[in-house]
């Protein structure tokens, strides 16, 4: 039954099924522990939080190796499941100037402005001379 | 501080960024896995002091060329 309380030759109650709850909590804690350990090790190892030129050597580093990698697992996925992993066409290169479109719509609006009292100015009198045309 | 100086430290910054957060998140998902039984504060935790650190670094790279650092000199005495 469970929760029985067996006795020892001393006499004290052993009770067997506390231990051994005790004991898979330690192995369940001693491998989140583990694993939580080897994480942190893993970042302190990499410095992936250090100074900003080790963080950059990083990514440049893993993304020169995860492509492949990604590459050589479907292949063993489809060698040894047979499924054919349909290839993704290669992404377009968009080349965007966003810097000299940034610039040249500052400039643009700027120009505009330092001229629209005297382009006010000007279509003000234009108009004025129609309506004086026009009421003749 | 140049053109090609100041992209390159933009670009720095970005990738620097990219990688804590991401670490952040990481160690947020592990944590949050192991020890606190699946709660998303961790992985706030980790991606805010991963933002924070990446936004340190930044500041103090792009703030470098200005900082003079000087350093005391003891009279001697003759």
């Amino acid at each position: 039954m469970r929760g029985e309380c067996v006795l020892s030759d001393s006499g004290q109650e052993a009770p067997r099924n506390t231990w051994f709850l005790g004991w898979k909590a330690s192995r369940m804690f001693l491998i989140k522990g583990s694993v939580a350990g080897g994480a942190v090790y893993l970042v302190y190892d990499q410095e992936l939080l250090g100074p900003s030129d080790k963080s950059q050597a990083a990514l440049q580093k893993a993304g020169e190796v995860v492509p492949p990698a990604m590459y050589q697992f479907s292949q063993y996925v489809c060698q040894q499941t047979g499924l054919q992993i349909p290839q993704l066409p290669a992404p377009p290169k968009i080349y965007f100037p966003i810097r000299d479109s940034w610039n040249a719509g500052i400039m643009t609006v700027m120009s505009a402005l330092s001229v629209a009292p005297s382009k006010a100015r000007e279509y003000s009198k234009e108009g004025w001379e129609y309506v004086k045309a026009r009421i003749k | 501080m140049s053109e090609s100086e100041l992209g390159r430290k933009w670009d720095r910054c970005l990738a620097d960024a990219v990688v804590k957060i991401g670490t952040g998140f990481g160690l947020g998902i592990v944590f949050s896995l192991t020890f606190f039984k699946r709660r998303m504060w961790p992985l706030a935790f980790g991606s805010g002091m991963g933002l924070g650190m990446a936004y340190s670094n930044c500041q103090h790279d792009f703030q470098a060329p200005y900082l003079l650092h000087g350093k005391y000199v003891k009279d001697q005495e003759q």
